[in-house]
């Protein structure tokens, strides 16, 4: 009987081990990487073509609102590519709020204007310029249609200047020629301080009232004078005119009397340019494409001189009719500044905005290309380039077809805020240009099956 | 009784549920890893057994043992296997480096038709293909520039056969086993750009293979004093071509086709196999056997990138002792012990390598007192493959059981033998 048992029980027993190991198969699966050995006998490859069309051509676009940007831009440089490059602002300035009291004892000294640098540039920072002020003879006021200023908008002002000074500005050690640490301080005429003064020694309506000292003091064109070249410099908005006096006494007491900028709205930057002689003297139709074959076998870009870049893909639809086209995996875009068109003085744009566009060249919806990724190649120069991953763009293009490939394209920017503050840009090569290092370059992936 | 059917019931469930999971990464080549095991009682030594002959087990290793079953009597066998498997090399991440399944290998029947006729049916893998890796594709156009890419296969070939053995002479059997080979393999690769989701593309390749299969068998055996049995036995199988019909769609994210329906016709070329084993039995208690078995793969040049499939030549040998019971005059065999160990330079050179599987069982057989039910266990321990030129070596340790039944079933001949 006790024996039934135990055989009964070792049965049990046994089963329930059996049960245990069988458990602990619980079927786990594990990814393991070991395919490279057989991994040729695809069904499917992976093939690259980059023998695809690229079209470049440049656009010449309006005029972009420089109103408000917080920074001046004066001065002139000079470039091989994009011509000389003027750069004069317009800004007016206000009495303080609360005016001082005057004694009467106290006599006028000067009048200055000092302005500050901001540590940008663009071009040849070892020359010495010549910086300008003239008055205004019209008071800044908006024209009717617009609503700010823009890099072609001006307002007339004295020809015979009020006053100028010679500096050689170095942006990055932050100090002038003048020995003012970063300020460039240009005296104005003594006729005017004196009559300045007198306002305010009288408190005058007209240094009380805003309105009315604009009527009267208009503004300021700050430019650089005619024979100037080497760079535009950046200025901060907070320029001041500072007239200087004293109150004797027992202790000769120095004193000053700011007018500060009035409205930042109302200062703005135009910027002028001179492409005579240069590739892109071409380049002069709003709005028009000028194919890259015309400048040099290059497309240019420049925020602050209107120039953008469109890239049109007329054969990519050559896809579809090859016997083993599947699908487009990927497609990569590589955009090289041609070697030797930049330097660190005339830097390239560290990003570059895409967007789309159309025949009639304005900019589409901007996507979600990237920036860019530039790589400066500072060995060999030979790799710099931006690389963009374009892949659903090109994917929706094949379906389009020709027609739509024809016309319809990306277009290249120095994208917004630096678009209307620095004058970074870049000359693209394109497909025929004589170095293969300096072509632009589309490769598309796609997956293949026969 | 009761709890243990209950128990063995929600095993047989819980078998059922589990999906064949293990990866297997040689098995991309051909039709995957051939079976090796014969999940019957030569298991436990080793799946050593073209010489072995036993009257109440189902000795598929040589369609001619059936006609050494017991007369009067239908057997049937059920073969479970779990296999837990260690991978080592330089391709493995130490976070996935274990796989373990589980599944049912064998159904399999027997009965003797008449004295000296036995034929048995059955349904066993014939071979296996699992597999899921990632793996640079490298791009054509480019120098040296790849695509990530992530394939996964599985599937394999089953046979189901029917075999006849017909002894003459009391010292000669023949036998035929025509056997069906039919299966499904499926491979898929996906190629993605991981900027953009919507370049996904999927290519699944489906490969259906079926023809006949037969091979043929002999066995030998005689007395050679009182207490030695002595037996031979070999095996033979021609070359057979599998027929093969390949589709393969490629799908885009959105499942939608991007290929022209193909289907090619092909043939899978299975080669000639030849196996000769020996028996030794000691007062019908000791036995010994070895057996050598050899494929000729060379001569069908199958070859690829980096591999190519040469001849296979498996050494085994095995040992068994089968403790004997007597109960009102009759013999019978309570319980038994195996062991055994095998060495096989497997069909597979990958990069300038051969790969070796060797490896130990040990198999302990329970033969039930009150039914003619019969529990067989199997560990068995193996090493395959090789570290060297950045392969993989997998380390496996099996668990087989082996359940058979036996019951009476009156044909012709005497009775009550």
């Amino acid at each position: 009987m006790i024996r039934k048992r135990q055989s009964k029980q070792k049965g049990i027993l046994f089963l329930l081990t059996v049960l245990a190991i069988f458990l602990l198969a619980a079927c786990q699966k594990p990814s393991i990487n070991f395919g490279t050995t057989f991994t040729n006998e695809n069904t499917t490859n992976v093939v690259a073509v980059d023998t695809f069309g690229v079209s470049l051509s440049t656009v010449l676009v309006d005029s972009f609102a420089t109103a408000g940007t917080g920074s001046l831009l004066i001065g002139r440089y000079k470039d091989p590519y994009f011509g000389t490059v003027t750069s004069k602002t317009y800004l007016q300035v206000t009495p303080p709020a609360v005016l001082p009291i005057i004694s009467n004892l106290a006599a006028y000294d000067s009048l200055s204007l000092i302005l500050r640098i901001n540590k940008g540039f663009y071009g040849d920072t070892t020359t010495v310029q010549r910086y300008t002020v003239s008055q205004l003879t019209s008071v800044i006021e908006l024209p009717v249609t617009q609503l700010t200023f823009f890099s072609n908008s001006k307002i007339p002002y004295d020809p015979s200047p009020l006053g100028y000074a010679d500096a050689q500005i170095n942006p990055t050690a932050f100090f002038t020629s003048q020995k003012l640490n970063d300020s460039v301080k240009i005296k104005l005429p003594d006729s005017m301080g004196q009559e300045l003064y007198n306002l305010l020694y009288n408190q005058s309506d007209t240094v009380r009232n805003i309105n009315t000292f604009l009527g009267y003091f208009k503004g300021f064109a700050i430019y650089p004078d005619d024979n100037s070249m080497g760079s535009i410099y950046g200025f901060k908005d907070t320029v001041i005119m500072r007239l200087y006096y004293h109150e004797p006494g027992l202790v000769y007491t120095p004193k000053f009397i700011d007018f500060l900028l009035n409205n930042k709205q109302y200062q703005f930057n135009q910027i002028t340019y001179d492409r005579t002689g240069t590739p892109t003297a071409p380049i002069d139709s709003l709005h028009d494409e000028v194919a890259s074959t015309l400048t040099g076998n290059a497309a240019y870009i420049q925020g602050t001189t209107g120039l953008e870049m469109k890239v049109r893909f007329p054969t990519i639809g050559n896809l579809l009719q090859y016997p083993d086209y599947l699908s487009v995996l990927k497609a990569v875009l590589t955009i090289k500044p041609v070697e030797g068109t930049y330097s660190p003085t005339l830097a390239l744009p560290p990003t570059l905005g895409v967007s789309t566009t159309d025949p009639s060249n304005t900019i589409g919806p901007s996507l979600p290309f990237g920036n860019g990724n530039l790589v400066i190649d500072y060995v060999y120069g030979a790799n710099t380039s931006y690389t963009y991953d374009i892949t659903p763009y090109i994917k929706q293009q094949i379906l389009l077809g020709p027609q739509n490939n024809n016309n319809d394209g990306l277009m290249f920017y120095v994208p917004l805020p630096a678009n209307n503050t620095t004058f970074n840009r870049v000359v693209v090569g394109d497909q025929f240009t004589p170095k293969d290092i300096n072509k632009i370059n589309l490769k598309i992936y796609y997956a293949s099956f026969y | 009784m009761r709890i243990k059917l209950t128990i063995f019931l929600l095993f047989i469930l819980f078998v059922k549920s589990q999906a064949q999971t293990n990866n297997s990464p040689y098995s991309i080549i051909g039709i995957g890893d051939i079976e090796d095991s014969y999940f019957n009682r030569t298991t436990g030594m080793s799946n050593t057994g073209i010489a072995y002959r036993h009257d109440r087990s189902l000795i598929s290793n040589n369609p001619a043992s059936f006609s050494g079953m017991d007369n009067q009597f239908f057997a049937g066998e059920l073969g479970i296997r779990a296999k837990f498997v260690n991978y080592y090399g330089a391709p493995i991440n130490s976070s996935q480096d274990f796989s373990s399944d589980i599944a049912f290998r064998r159904f399999a029947a027997a009965i003797k038709l008449t004295n000296h006729w036995g034929t048995s049916i059955g349904l066993v893998p014939f071979s296996s293909e699992n597999y899921e890796f990632t793996a640079p594709q490298p791009i054509l156009g480019t120098s040296g520039e790849t695509a990530p890419s992530s394939s996964q296969g599985y599937g394999g070939i089953n046979r189901v056969y029917w075999a006849n053995a017909y002894e003459f002479f009391r010292h000669l059997s023949i036998g035929i086993n025509s056997s069906y080979l039919f299966g499904s393999i499926s491979q898929k690769t996906i190629l993605q750009n991981a900027n953009a989701p919507s370049t996904y593309i999927s290519s699944n390749k489906g490969t259906f293979y079926n023809n006949f299969y037969f091979d043929y068998g002999l066995q030998y055996y005689t007395n050679i004093s009182k207490r030695w049995n002595f037996s031979l036995g070999a095996t033979f199988a021609n070359k057979t071509g599998l027929n093969t019909e390949t589709n393969v769609i490629i799908l885009n994210i959105d499942s939608a086709q991007l290929n022209n329906n193909v289907s090619k016709t092909g043939t899978f070329y299975i080669p000639t196999s030849y196996g000769v084993g020996i028996s030794l039995t000691k007062d019908k208690k000791y036995t010994f056997v070895a057996d050598y078995k050899h494929q000729d793969w060379t001569s069908l040049h199958y070859a690829g990138f980096n591999y190519a499939l040469q001849n296979s030549d498996r050494y085994s040998a095995g040992f068994e002792i089968s403790n004997k019971k007597t109960i009102y005059n009759a013999t019978y065999e309570a319980s038994f012990f195996q062991a055994g160990f095998y060495y096989n330079k497997t069909y597979l050179i990958v990069y300038g390598q051969p790969i070796r599987d060797i490896g130990g069982t040990i198999g302990i057989g329970l033969n039930a007192k009150r039914s003619t039910l019969s529990t067989n266990i199997i560990f068995q321990y193996g090493i395959k493959g090789t570290e060297t030129n950045n392969l993989i070596q997998e380390r496996y340790f099996n668990f087989t059981i082996i359940l058979s039944y036996r019951e009476l079933w009156y044909t012709k001949g005497r009775r009550y033998e």
